[in-house]
């Protein structure tokens, strides 16, 4: 058998002197090289053009809020049983289009393949209309859009993931390709294949103008607005509340937790329903402040926050934030200052560079133990 | 709803078309020559729907009029469908697969196709090989059948494995557009400098270099030239760039599909609206989606350039048309820009099937030899390389949510 890498670079008995391998030494020399080359462009250009760093940092940081909500599904999911919940993305995916009925049409609205049913709640908005129906809209949108999104992540959990819970792991990753697909299909049933154009209501008025130059707009604010309570909300729960304690230790060790008392059942359903609550969340924020979506959205949307998950270390709360904000910079840097042609080739460039040498992600993975 | 009802009208259609056809085939066979086989080849999903639906409706109308004849022959027609519906749009597997099917069927004699040059690129060695002869009323990739600026390397002559052409298409190439755009940018505009953006696909990418060979040639700065994510969630980094180089216009080559709207959004957020940043854009983005997606209010002030008469200028035989196929679509229906061309294309089909001796040979022959005085879109014949001898380019300006012809285009 081939020794695995931690095998060999384990610490040598005591007295006996062992060089790295020379491979390891490259490696570093390279990292190091090409952290620095980016390092010395970046605060160069800096230097160069303050005003255009500091707006391209704004436009980066509030993208990369809107990863980072997409990247928490993930790794809340995945630190609870290891599994890459592929539907979240899509999940997300529905979540724009919910917020997209609440805000055009003013109502919920619920597809079944090709009937959709409407709820009217007369919560059509423009941008024209009163902050009140404006603040109405947004929270009926939220507060509904989670709900949506719950429900979803709860059934395909129940329907599809629970049965291969102790089944190859092989199994349930195929089953949530599959609910992809599925979700998919029902975007493209319930809204078409084009994109869809979401009422832009939040007016894109400056905060913060230099010289003509915009820095931060309401709409950035917003993201800032919401995203952050829905964290620290996030946070509390799992870190202070009883079904987060329950989480955790369902984490920790399945078998433990549920001689303990832990239902195990209600508790990985309680992970996907948060999950879920999410994406509906993050879907209203997305559909707000970038103002367009469309049925494949989730595909290459869940790909970069799940990106951003495993770079800030998988199961690890704020290593997905970080993830999802470190992505967000550094396509927004490579969009402003390098070629828009490659911003994705780069983003996974530095990923790729991350993890060879830090391979549990930047803040460490957090992962059940013993399986 | 729309389009739900579209397909039930094209599938409709079909059906219509098909119990004719097994109408025409109990009812005789030996009122004439022998039957041959014209096919349509277009994206038959998501958006390009209401486009493609309606190409496939003039098609049938123009067939409807000479009652299904050419000459002594007599025409059955298939409309193939080459897109998928998971995506909407065109599929390089089903376009290839179409091509194999028409090569193989005997009675198929002409292809009227395709609609995206990136299809036409996979489709046109197969059927060039097996000697069906195509008509396209809509692509517009200038490396399909001449070599130009923006092209690559081999083109066109890797399209045409056997040596000799088959493809002609109805509609002028994009370095004719790329020409007229820059001309007009600088001259009427008054724009100095460019910054250029294409969607990385072959019709995009393929307009805005010779957007940008045309621009050097003029004198007109090119700020830069940069590919678009169409994936990416917005292009507001990408605009604070633009903006930094101090361009005073922007070309945009590329489909609205692409998540153009998303682009001409943003660059009104960042670098201002149209008048103060002046907006050019080639024909994929000259389409009422742009103005449903981005809004009318960033869409207005920007020009867009197409090879494509408006119907509202045609004149003689164009106007007959549009007044008789204005009135089987419903009056209540515009007609899209392709339509005119989709029943150009018909014609030449028609009209080279009439002069042949009914062999795909022959066919392709006589194609290139077309010569219609009166064609829909005005006098219709074809150079060497299949491209028409006489190519228009319109500009478009968008203007309260509507897109108003302007003018033609300079584009020697």
């Amino acid at each position: 058998m081939v020794p695995s890498v931690t095998e060999i670079s384990a610490p040598a008995p005591i007295g006996v002197r062992r060089r790295p391998p020379l491979s390891d030494v490259l490696r570093w020399v390279f990292g190091a090289m090409l952290l620095f080359g980016l390092g010395y462009w970046l605060i160069g250009e800096a230097i160069n053009e303050p005003s255009r760093f500091a707006q391209v940092t704004v436009i980066g940081f509030s993208n990369g809020m809107i990863y980072a909500l997409v990247a928490l599904g993930y790794t809340l999911v995945y630190g609870i049983i290891e599994l890459i919940n592929f539907a979240h993305g899509d999940n997300f995916m529905l979540g724009t289009f919910q917020a997209e009925s609440i805000f055009a049409d003013g109502s919920f609205q619920i597809p079944l393949l090709f009937i959709t049913i409407s709820i009217p709640l007369g919560a059509a908005v423009t941008v024209d209309s009163s902050s009140w129906e404006k603040a109405y809209a947004i929270g009926m949108a939220i507060i509904l859009a989670s709900l949506f999104c719950m429900v979803i992540n709860v059934t395909i959990e129940r329907i599809g993931y629970k049965p291969l819970r102790n089944q190859p792991r092989l199994a349930a990753l195929i089953t949530a390709i599959g609910f992809s697909f599925i979700l998919q299909g029902i975007g493209l049933a319930w809204k078409g294949e084009a994109r869809i154009p979401v009422p832009q209501i939040i007016p894109n008025t400056p905060l913060i103008e230099i010289d003509g130059v915009v820095y931060y707009t309401v709409r950035d604010l917003m993201v800032l607005l919401i995203t952050i309570p829905v964290l620290v909300m996030l946070t509390w729960l799992v870190s202070a509340t009883k079904p987060g304690k329950a989480m955790r230790a369902t984490a920790q060790d399945r078998d433990a937790a549920a001689m303990m008392g832990i239902s195990v059942d209600r508790t990985i359903s309680f992970t996907f329903a948060l999950g879920g609550a999410i994406a509906g969340a993050g879907g209203v924020i997305y559909a707000l402040y970038i103002g367009t979506t469309y049925f494949q959205l989730g595909f290459r949307l869940g790909l970069i926050a799940f990106t951003a998950a495993v770079l800030g270390g998988i199961g690890n709360l704020t290593g997905a934030v970080l993830g999802g904000i470190l992505i967000g910079l550094i396509s927004a840097y490579n969009d402003g200052f390098g070629d828009a042609r490659w911003t994705y080739t780069v983003i996974f460039v530095i990923l790729i560079l991350i993890l060879v040498f830090r391979p549990s992600g930047l803040l460490g993975e957090r992962v059940p133990e013993g399986q | 709803m729309s389009v739900r009802k579209r397909i039930a009208l094209v599938v409709l259609g079909l059906l219509v078309a098909a119990l004719a056809l097994v109408a025409a085939g109990c009812g005789g066979g030996d009122d004439g020559g022998k039957t041959l086989k014209i096919v349509s080849d277009l994206p038959l999903q998501g958006s390009n729907l209401v486009q493609t639906g309606q190409m496939v409706e003039a098609m049938e109308f123009v067939l409807e009029q000479a009652e299904n004849k050419a000459g002594d022959y007599t025409i059955e027609y298939e409309s193939f469908d080459d897109a998928i519906a998971s995506t909407g749009s065109w599929d390089e597997a089903t376009c290839a697969s179409n091509a194999r099917a028409y090569v193989d069927d005997d009675s198929i004699v002409i292809n009227i196709g395709t609609y995206n040059s990136g299809c036409a690129a996979i489709e046109i060695p197969i059927l060039n090989e097996g000697g069906v002869a195509m008509i396209s009323p809509a692509n517009t990739y200038a490396g399909l059948t001449h070599d130009a600026p923006g092209t690559e390397a081999g083109e066109p002559d890797k399209y045409y494995p056997s040596g000799t052409r088959n493809y002609t298409r109805v509609v002028a190439s994009d370095d004719f557009q790329g020409k007229g755009g820059a001309a007009f940018m600088k001259n009427d505009l008054g724009v100095t400098s460019v910054f250029i953006l294409d969607d990385k696909q072959l019709y995009g990418k393929g307009v805005a270099d010779a957007f940008e060979d045309a621009a050097k040639e003029i004198g007109l700065t090119v700020a830069g030239h940069e590919g678009w994510d169409a994936q990416a969630p917005n292009y507001t980094a990408l605009m604070t760039k633009i903006k930094a180089t101090g361009a005073d216009g922007i070309y945009i080559g590329g489909l609205e599909d692409q998540n153009g709207s998303q682009l001409v959004k943003d660059k009104v957020a960042v670098l201002g609206d149209n008048e103060k940043v002046k907006l050019v854009m080639a024909d994929g983005m000259v389409t009422t989606a742009l103005i449903d997606n981005a809004g009318a209010d960033n869409a207005q002030g920007a020009y867009g350039t197409a090879p494509t008469l408006p119907v509202s200028q045609l004149t003689g035989a164009g106007a007959e048309f549009v007044t008789g196929f204005q009135q089987k679509i419903g009056v209540d229906k515009a007609i899209e820009v392709y339509t005119i061309y989709a029943a150009a294309a018909m014609q030449v089909a028609l009209d080279a099937i009439a002069r042949s001796d009914g062999s795909r040979e022959d066919i392709i022959a006589k194609v290139f030899e077309t010569n219609i005085p009166d064609s829909v879109v005005g006098p219709l014949s074809f150079n060497a390389d299949g491209d028409p001898a006489a190519g228009t380019e319109q500009l478009f300006l968008f203007d309260k949510g509507k897109i108003v012809w302007q003018k033609g285009l300079e584009t020697g």
